[in-house]
């Protein structure tokens, strides 16, 4: 089980990170908690500066923009 | 000739470190990149300098119109402006597309980090125009570096700049007005966020954060670091293009089509009664004007350009554009989340109060 977290204060390119997400989530079959942490002492708190930020497993892989299905599918991947 | 370009890929540069983690590109060398890119320029360099004597030939060339009527002038205008300015877009929005891929928010805070005031605040004020940054992650941002240890009046220079200071403008004030504006406004806009964030790190408002932001500890560390190829930031570059000019280009050819009509239709020196150099109270007023106007740089610069071929001072000008973008309302309700009213107050009086000088400054000199 692994836990991804989308941070975001719910812009449009925190809207489609989080689709992309569970989009990749979905094909991968995964199993997987997605959150979405719209609070921004929490973002902050994750050590997250520029958001939409992707967290797996508390792990930062990518700030400030979105991220491409292929990369999302690539993490799964490897879990 | 594709197997010899493979050699040189980026796998075999270990500067460059890109192994084999990158999905989408790493096919294409940086080489043929390079080659892509000056045959670019090149084609770019001969179509830009067809763009005048086209729009003259199209506007004669239009049934029904006299030359140099109002019209005809108007429409010149619009059929040169648009294509040169979205072309000069283009190029610079990929430049500094690629220049940013050098540049995150998280580099930017290590850099900054325990640094002191003065020189951090003019380093801050430099890094805010190459950093990546959306206003929409103002607040993560300004805790991320307050709480890692940034001095609050160095980020509040980074804060001032990064909107203020942006390549968008700076194009379109090359475009329009020439590259002497366009360095003034550099220029200046930098030295008001480093003098305001100085100021602001003076007065020792640390006190106004609000309360959770001051109890919290972060590190400069954190982030995974991405390493990039050659290829990878081109690409990036390109994106850019893809999702500024993209955003921006209604923008711009509707401020054009209003500087068109302006430039057409309004009679010469109309625009010197109200916001000539005689005119003391309109640089005040400009920036009363412009700070709850919200507003990108593409659609008020073609504007301010046709006002001051009317005779609107520079200074003027200069004044209210700058606290169109550098103050903007929904920053501050943003931020409010994380200073308390006394301190937002403090960061608009000291910027708009810049702003001011700025543009009575300009109007006495020029």
């Amino acid at each position: 089980m692994i836990n991804i977290k989308i941070c975001g204060p719910g812009c449009a390119s925190c809207t489609k990170t989080e689709e992309i997400v569970r989009q990749a989530v979905a094909d991968s079959e995964v199993n997987a908690i997605i959150e979405k942490i719209t609070d921004f002492a929490d973002i902050a708190q994750l050590g997250v500066l520029s958001t939409p930020a992707v967290l797996i497993n508390d792990r930062i892989k990518c700030v400030g923009k979105i991220p491409t299905q292929d990369e999302v599918n690539n993490w799964l991947k490897y879990m | 000739m594709k197997a010899i370009n493979k050699n040189v890929c980026a796998c075999q540069n270990p500067e460059i470190g890109g192994e084999a983690e990158s999905p989408t590109h790493k096919n294409n060398s940086p080489i043929g990149y390079f080659l892509k890119g000056l045959a670019g320029i090149i084609i770019w360099f001969v179509i830009y300098r067809q763009l005048a004597p086209l729009a003259g030939y199209l506007t004669r060339n239009i049934p029904g119109l006299p030359p140099g009527s109002h019209a005809a002038e108007a429409i010149q205008f619009f059929l040169y402006d648009t294509p040169k300015v979205l072309m000069l877009l283009i190029l610079v929005v990929y430049g500094v597309g690629i220049i940013r891929t050098f540049f995150t928010p998280e580099k930017t805070r290590r850099i900054l980090a325990g640094r002191r005031e003065a020189v951090g605040n003019v380093l801050a004020a430099l890094l805010g125009i190459v950093t990546p940054f959306c206003s929409c992650s103002a607040v993560p941002l300004f805790i991320g570096f307050v709480t890692a240890g940034v001095p609050l009046g160095v980020t509040f220079s980074f804060l001032i700049a990064a909107p203020m200071v942006n390549e968008i403008a700076l194009v379109l004030l090359y475009g329009l007005l020439g590259w002497k504006v366009a360095a003034l406004y550099l220029v200046t806009g930098l030295l008001i966020a480093i003098i305001a964030g100085w100021i602001i790190g003076r007065l020792g408002m640390e006190n106004h954060i609000v309360d959770w932001v001051r109890a919290m500890r972060t590190t400069a560390e954190g982030g995974p670091e991405e390493t990039l190829t050659w290829p990878d930031r081109f690409h990036h570059g390109w994106e850019a293009v893809k999702e500024i000019v993209g955003k921006v280009w209604l923008y711009v050819i509707a401020g054009i089509a209003v500087g068109a009509a302006i430039h057409g239709y309004v009679p010469e020196g109309f625009m010197a009664a109200i916001m000539g150099k005689d005119a003391w109270w309109s640089v005040p007023a400009a920036v009363l004007i412009g700070v709850p106007m919200y507003s990108n740089a593409a659609g008020i610069i073609p504007v301010i350009h046709a006002l001051l071929e009317k005779g609107a001072a520079l200074g003027t000008v200069l004044a209210f554009m700058m606290s169109v973008i550098a103050l903007s309302l929904p920053e501050m309700v943003i931020l409010r989340k994380v200073l308390m009213p006394r301190l937002i107050g403090v960061f608009i009086g000291v910027v708009a109060g810049g702003i001011l000088l700025v543009g009575y400054l300009f109007n006495l000199i020029i």
